[in-house]
């Protein structure tokens, strides 16, 4: 015999003498005992594992002068009753129950449709009469997952006030039980016999319905102080992984505004700078024919020098030229825009230039600073493959969001230049670093950098000598 | 057959040395130049004379007044073409520039992008 309902592990007893058999009392006297029948009460109130109702329930049955007595279970897999406990029943008479039960309408499938109890007594039973009392999960009050809301109708506790097929309540869990309580009846049983056996079912119903539900909220309570202990856990994890976004947001505040406190600095230098700069580019020029041969080289190391801090000054001013004008940038006719003003310096190095844009949203920011950082990059590519030429490959596509990472627009731009050695990979971005020696500001790939960090993006780099080198670039795209 | 007019330019900086260094230049490119560093005699020369271009350097005695120097030029010859110089400009600067068809150049400027510039300028019709 099979149970499947875990929290109604209700076991066959085996038919045990009881200790008071010895002085049984007939059924009148015991159902006139009133003493008695308060101390089967509190037995049955006492007991404090469900498995224990149905023997305590049969002991006290026959403990009232009732010859023997069963307990019938409705199985959930094959929806039959079969017995669960019993006491002072034979093999033989058991069996004969089971007969009883599988015969095309059996009597007590029938009782406990009723919700009534019966007296049944057939062929099948041999001449005895049995009093069959429904035994049948009962809550007076829905589960607290239910509440008062809609749910309500749903709980099976709630709802269960007639036999219901063997089913969990689809919001609390709680499995329901339906049982017969049978008892064999003397000749000697009178109505009220029968008003106290049912008095005594009732409350063993109830008992038993007691320590289920107590014992299904109890592991509901350890079910829910579990998710509790886990949404703790998370909520810990994620405030552990918040503070060190925020400390890493921070930090990159923290240089961003140090890159904008410098931008203006420099800017402002620049810009005093400028115009006695631009006075002196104009009076070498002006000077260009009147130089005497024998000083040339001392002209052209001025000319030269000029022209370097020309570049300096270019690239500061950069820097707050456009940082004002933040706006939805087409990325593509940017990149194209440069590549035009660049085409002709290309051609000249002997530089291939190929294209490969996809569809991009726009991203925010200036248009003028990404042309700026483009440039510097164009350039460096350039002067990478100054000596005999190469291929650069300009590359655009968007990124889907991953995670909390919106979409982005990815850039690469590839050359098949002379490459940067490993070591000075971490050295490119830094102010003032350069390897094109006096040519260089040192400024291009910083400011590049800073202008990508600004626009909320990121810049990497990956070389190898004598192959080329790429430039990533990542910047956040702008929703549609 | 008369020699065609020289192509007139009037130049305004409040730079000293820039101012004359530019004029030098134009003037060695043949030029018709007027060299003037304030904005009033910047008006004082318009209401004399008409100038085929103007290069203005956008902020003289007050922030952006070049624009006032440009307007009143084009009110004197609606064809004068006029060029901005300036270190820095904002958005609104650029728009405005746009809008009034200004060409805007930014400091440091290669002399050789400058001289084809003008030569472009004096070129159109």
């Amino acid at each position: 015999m099979s149970l499947t309902s875990a929290e109604a592990p209700l076991s066959m007893a085996s038919p045990k003498k009881h200790p008071r058999r010895s002085r049984q009392p007939g059924p009148k006297e015991a159902a006139c005992q009133g003493k008695t029948c308060r101390a089967a009460a509190a037995r049955l109130l006492a007991v404090e594992r469900s498995a224990e109702v149905f023997p305590v329930l049969l002991e006290e049955v026959v403990a009232a002068g009732y010859p023997r007595a069963f307990v019938l279970q409705l199985d959930g897999d094959s929806g039959k009753l079969v017995p669960v406990s019993s006491l002072n029943c034979s093999k033989a008479f058991l069996s004969r129950v089971r007969a009883a039960l599988s015969a095309a309408r059996d009597p007590f499938t029938a009782a406990l449709h009723t919700m009534r109890p019966a007296v049944l007594s057939g062929a099948g039973l041999r001449g005895a009469s049995l009093s069959c009392h429904p035994l049948v999960l009962h809550q007076e009050h829905p589960c607290v997952e239910a509440g008062d809301g809609a749910r309500r109708g749903s709980c099976l506790a709630f709802l269960n006030r007639r036999p219901l097929p063997l089913q969990a309540c689809s919001v609390c869990g709680l499995r329901s039980y339906a049982a017969l309580l049978a008892v064999e009846l003397t000749p000697a049983s009178t109505a009220r016999d029968l008003r106290a056996l049912r008095a005594l079912a009732g409350l063993a119903n109830r008992a038993l319905t007691r320590l289920l539900k107590a014992g299904h909220d109890s592991s509901r309570i350890a079910g829910l102080e579990a998710s509790i202990a886990r949404l703790q856990s998370e909520v810990r994890d994620l405030n552990a992984r918040r503070s060190d976004e925020e400390a890493n947001l921070a930090g990159r505040m923290r240089e961003i505004e140090q890159f904008a406190a410098v931008g203006r600095l420099a800017a402002t230098i620049a810009h005093e700078v400028n115009n006695p700069l631009e006075a002196i580019k104009n009076c070498l020029y002006l000077l260009g024919g009147a130089v005497r041969h024998d000083r040339e080289e001392v002209y052209r190391i001025l000319k030269d020098e000029t022209e370097r801090l020309s570049r300096i000054v270019r690239q500061m001013l950069g820097l707050c030229r456009g940082a004002e004008t933040a706006g939805p940038v087409d990325v593509n006719a940017v990149l194209q825009d440069t590549l035009l003003l660049f085409s002709r310096q290309l051609q000249r190095a002997g530089v291939r230039l190929t294209l490969e844009l996809g569809k991009l949203p726009p991203v925010t920011g200036s248009g003028d600073q990404l042309r700026q950082v483009f440039s510097n990059l164009v350039v460096n590519a350039r002067d990478s493959m100054a000596q005999g030429g190469g291929r650069l490959r300009v590359r655009t596509r968007l990124l889907a969001p991953r995670g909390r990472a919106p979409a982005r627009v990815r850039i690469f731009l590839a050359d098949t230049g002379c490459g940067i050695p490993r070591h000075l990979w971490r050295s490119i971005f830094d102010p003032f670093f350069t390897t094109k020696g006096d040519t260089g500001t040192g400024l291009g790939l910083w400011i590049a950098r800073g202008i990508v960090e600004d626009h909320g993006g990121a810049i990497a780099i990956r070389s190898r000598e004598r192959h080329g080198t790429v430039i990533r670039i990542d910047l956040p795209a702008v929703r549609a | 057959m008369t020699t065609p007019a020289r192509f007139s330019v009037l130049v305004v900086d409040d730079e000293p040395s820039v101012l004359v260094t530019y004029l030098l230049i134009l003037q060695q490119q043949g030029y018709d130049v007027t060299a003037v560093a304030t904005s009033a005699e910047a008006l004082q020369a318009l209401s004399r004379r008409s100038f085929r271009l103007l290069l203005c350097d956008l902020s003289l005695e007050r922030q952006q007044d070049g624009f006032e120097v440009i307007a009143a030029a084009r009110a004197r010859c609606p064809a004068t073409r006029c060029v901005l110089l300036t270190g820095f400009a904002g958005k609104d600067v650029g728009d405005r520039a746009l809008q009034q068809g200004v060409t805007v150049l930014f400091k440091p400027i290669e002399i050789e992008e400058f001289l084809r510039i003008i030569a472009r300028l004096a070129q159109e019709k």
